[in-house]
Order: structure tokens, then C-alpha cells, then sequence
């Protein structure tokens, strides 16, 4: 590969130079490449919580003057939009304050026995292992695995084998965090539909990168967080089907989510207790205390901006910087790249060891000598990387994600440095 | 011959030293000897030889690990990276002898 070789791999009809201004973090000359862990965020969505904070700084809900009636709207407003941007109705849709957060709320609201089994993949990140880890210690279930191998190439036919009588919930990342692969979401909705299988979805790295209607995934539960997609850090989505959202007890309760203009009907206050409950009407039955207001907002602004740009281009815009530079990364003596070459299983991500260099001195050297700034480590994906039964026999890697303000020439540079550094420590 | 130690700790010190090690013994084949040496705790000093301890003494040392080139410290408490510590030791190998 020569400095000029093009990186994209296939077309793009997205310019990121004419975004890049949007994005004041990327005045400087360093490069960014660490979106998946978390996007920048452009100019509009800043200026919408500001316009909150300087305007009309007020609780949302039952306030009865002009600046919470205001901020009322527009948090519904945003509510609705991020709702509309998955294919969800508003009711289906309670914020948290992240992906992790999310998950969790659906481990804590789904009912689990004794002996009932929870299905997840090596592949998970932390968020999507321990709230079920926990749930099944708690409630004596026994969690099954499915190790999709060291490439992380999903096989529904294998999968399907882990499920059965037993199995109550299968909780799956849509996109990997670590190697970009991509499950096949609508399949294994089908086979956890047709078997009664509770079907939750981390898609922290799904939702920034690709169009998705949950309606027509089918699944049960979705999640995904702000800040990796251009909004602001502290607030996540949990999606759930409606049927879910209305028959479900919340695992979360408080202000907001009782009813409080509905009849008491506790015979006493020693028996106040659940079911004499009337919730609030959805999607306020979820949403605990105060919702992140001025993150709604800013994260109904990232949703205009992103379709603004346009869904389908930002997926082939990061997915073809990814792809090309892969291949350029495999050329390269030394350079083990994780994850398939087949470049339509992929999504945004590039993860690679160097032969005898520890992620985090490839880390180091790309940030202190190239200012070009990547993840190193396990990226939280532990069963893949680490104990007894780790899918792959290396602590860690590092990890370059991209985005759609990232550039070619940013990525020729990223692969220049990896080769100069490669060649270096060889 | 130069020699260049690497002083670690098991406690607070660098986990990857020895591909480190082997990093400068392979860029440095045929000029310096390279020896890490590995304390138990960070105020744990026996392992440390006597005579690098005496040739330590009076530098500044601000933590853990530690790179030395021929009884000079280079740097302490963090590592340069790969590509700064060649420059580093290559500069410091080509500047006049430290006299006692």
C-alpha cells in the first residue's frame, strides 16, 4: 500500500470533510479514532442543551408555568424522536442514563426462576454479562454460552442448540464492540419468538451505525446509549415491545412511574404495596424520578443530525474506512487482525495485535509519536479475552473505530503509523 | 558493552517489562547488555544488586519502574514509549561518560 491508496472500501456518498466543522473536538490535528467507546459531538446538540439550560431550565411534567410547559414539550419531543429513529412508538421507549443502565432495568423488571437458563455470547461486553450474571446468582438460574469463536461469525444453526425448555431469556449484542462483527439479529429474533424466548439486544454499537426498526427485528428488549452517537454522555434507551412495557412489573420505581391522580386503593398504609398500584401510563411506568432532560434534548438533536446525514451513508461511510484499512492491516508482517475479512460482517471496527507488543504500547506509541488516538485492552469483553475459557489466548488488543467524520486520509494515516510502528518493534 | 537494567515491582510496575526487555536486547544486539530486575514490593530492595544501589545513590528516583543505562537513570516512575526509550538510550549512549 503506497500513502495514496485509497482506503475506502467501496463507495461512500458521505463527505466527512464537510462535517468535520461541525465537530469542534477535531480542530486539533490529532486523529480520532475511538468512537465506539465514545462520538463526539457536533455543534446543535450542545446548542440544544444549552438553549435548555440558558431558556427554559425547568422539571418536566405537571409544572404549570411557561418554562417547565416548555421543557415539558420539548423532552416529548425528543422522546418521540428517538423513539421514531429505532421504529418504536414513544410508549415503547424509557431513557436511562446508559446501555449498561438499560440492560439492567430489563434484568431487574424480567421474571427468572430457579433452574431457568439465560442464554449470552463470549462476545459480550460487561454491560450484557453481568446484570444476567447477577440476575441468575440471585435467582439460582444458570447462564449457557455461546462462543461464536475467535472471529466472532454468528452460526444460528449452532446457537439454536443451546436453546430450550428451560431457556427464558437470550441476551445477544447486535454489534460486537471488540470485532465489529454483526449478529444476525432477525434470525435469532425468530428463533427466540418461536420458542417464547425473551430476546434482549445490546445495540450500543448498532444504533450509531446502522437504520434499525425494532418492530421489524422482533425483538423484545433493545439498548443503546447517547454518547456513542453523537449525543450527550448520561443517557441511554431501553426499547421494549409494548406488550412488555404494559404487563411487566417496573425494576425500577419511583416519582413518575405511580399513578398519582388514580385512586388510592392501599386498605391502609401498613398494606401499601404493588398491587394496589396504578402505574403511570406508559412510558412514564418506566421512567423513575426525573428523566436526563437536557440529554433527551441533546440526544433528539444527535437523532437530526444523523438522518440528516443520512443512516445508510454513515454505515457505508464508517464501514468502508473499516474494511479498507483491515486489509491494509493484514499486510502487514507481524499485524494479527481480529475478526472476519468478509467486510459485509463487519461494522465500524478494526482490532489487531502486533506480534511481541503489548496493545498498550501500540496504544501509547500511536498517541504520543502519530497523535492518533485508539483503545488498547479487553474493551470490558472479558469472556473473550480472559479466564479459564477465554476465546482467544491474549489479554487484549488494540482497537481503531471510526465514525463519519473520520476522513480516508485519516485512515491512510492510522495505517502508515501501524505499518512504521509495526516495522519499527520488528 | 553498555548495560541497561530495568527495575520493576510486582506491585505497582510495568506487567509487560520482559517483552520490553526483549525489545532493547533486540535493538541493542551486540551493544548493551539488558537485565531486568524484578522486586518482590516496591520497598522490597533485595533484589536489587548492591552495587547498582550505590551507583543509584543521590538520583532522583520518583517511582516504579526504572531505566538505567549504565548506572544513569533515564527515566523513572513511567517507561517512555518504545520508539522514545531507543531515542533515549541511543542519545544518552553517544553522550560523554557521567565521571564520578
Amino acid at each position: 500500500m503506497t500513502a495514496t491508496t485509497p482506503l475506502h472500501h467501496g463507495a461512500s456518498a458521505l463527505d466527512p470533510t464537510r462535517l468535520r466543522s461541525d465537530f469542534p473536538c477535531l480542530a486539533s490535528e490529532s486523529v480520532y479514532l475511538d468512537s465506539v467507546a465514545s462520538s463526539l459531538t457536533p455543534v446543535s446538540v450542545v446548542e440544544a442543551m444549552n438553549e435548555y439550560y440558558f431558556s427554559y431550565r425547568a422539571n418536566v411534567h405537571r409544572g404549570s408555568y411557561d418554562a417547565s410547559m416548555m421543557a415539558s414539550e420539548q423532552y416529548e419531543a425528543a422522546l418521540a424522536k428517538v423513539a421514531a429513529f429505532i421504529g418504536a412508538d414513544p410508549e415503547e421507549v424509557v431513557f436511562t442514563s446508559n446501555t449498561t443502565l438499560a440492560l439492567n432495568l430489563a434484568a431487574l423488571s424480567l421474571p427468572l426462576s430457579a433452574g431457568d437458563e439465560i442464554v449470552l455470547s463470549t462476545l459480550e461486553h460487561t454491560s450484557n454479562m453481568a446484570p444476567w450474571a447477577l440476575k441468575a446468582y440471585q435467582v439460582g438460574a444458570t447462564i449457557r454460552w455461546y462462543n461464536p469463536g475467535p472471529e466472532g461469525v454468528f452460526e444460528i444453526d449452532d446457537f439454536v442448540k443451546l436453546l430450550n425448555e428451560r431457556t427464558r431469556i437470550v441476551a445477544l449484542t447486535y454489534v460486537s464492540n471488540v470485532l465489529g462483527t454483526v449478529y444476525p439479529v432477525e434470525a435469532i429474533a425468530n428463533a427466540c419468538s418461536e420458542r417464547g424466548i425473551v430476546y434482549v439486544v445490546d445495540a450500543a454499537q448498532a444504533v450509531p451505525h446502522r437504520r434499525i426498526d425494532v418492530h421489524a427485528l422482533g425483538c423484545d428488549f433493545l439498548a443503546f446509549s447517547g454518547h456513542k452517537m453523537l449525543g450527550p454522555t448520561g443517557i441511554g434507551v431501553l426499547y421494549m415491545k409494548r406488550e412488555h412495557a404494559e404487563t411487566l412489573m417496573p425494576g425500577i420505581a419511583g416519582g413518575g412511574t405511580i399513578d398519582t391522580t388514580a385512586e388510592c386503593r392501599c386498605p391502609s398504609i401498613d398494606e401499601c404495596g404493588p398491587k394496589y398500584v396504578t402505574f403511570s401510563a406508559l412510558p412514564d411506568k418506566w421512567q423513575a424520578g426525573t428523566p436526563p432532560i437536557a440529554e433527551a434534548i441533546g440526544l433528539g438533536a444527535a437523532v437530526d443530525y444523523l438522518q440528516a446525514v443520512g443512516m445508510e451513508n454513515v454505515h457505508r461511510h464508517s464501514q468502508s474506512l473499516a474494511a479498507g484499512v483491515a486489509g491494509a492491516l493484514r499486510s502487514i508482517p507481524g499485524i494479527q487482525v481480529y475478526g472476519p475479512e468478509e467486510a459485509s460482517l463487519l461494522s465500524s471496527i478494526v482490532s489487531f495485535n502486533l506480534a511481541n507488543v503489548p496493545p498498550d504500547e501500540v496504544g501509547r506509541m500511536l498517541n504520543e509519536r502519530y497523535h492518533i488516538a485508539v483503545r488498547s485492552g479487553a474493551h470490558c469483553a472479558l469472556s473473550y479475552f480472559m479466564g479459564a475459557d477465554a476465546v482467544v489466548d491474549v489479554p487484549g488488543n488494540v482497537r481503531a473505530s471510526f465514525y463519519l467524520y473520520n476522513t480516508q486520509e485519516e485512515a491512510q494515516q492510522f495505517a502508515s503509523a501501524v505499518r512504521e510502528i509495526a516495522s519499527f518493534c520488528s | 558493552m553498555h548495560e541497561i537494567v530495568l527495575i520493576n515491582a510486582r506491585c505497582e510496575g510495568d506487567p509487560e517489562i520482559g517483552k520490553f526487555a526483549d525489545f532493547l536486547r533486540r535493538k541493542f544486539e551486540g551493544q548493551a547488555q539488558v537485565e531486568v530486575v524484578e522486586m518482590e514490593t516496591c520497598t522490597d530492595y533485595a533484589a536489587v544488586p548492591p552495587a547498582l544501589i550505590e551507583q543509584l545513590a543521590g538520583q532522583q528516583i520518583d517511582g516504579i519502574p526504572v531505566l538505567v543505562l549504565n548506572g544513569r537513570v533515564l527515566s523513572a516512575g513511567t517507561l517512555p514509549n518504545w520508539m522514545d526509550s531507543l531515542e533515549t538510550i541511543t542519545a544518552a549512549m553517544r553522550a560523554p561518560a557521567r565521571t564520578a
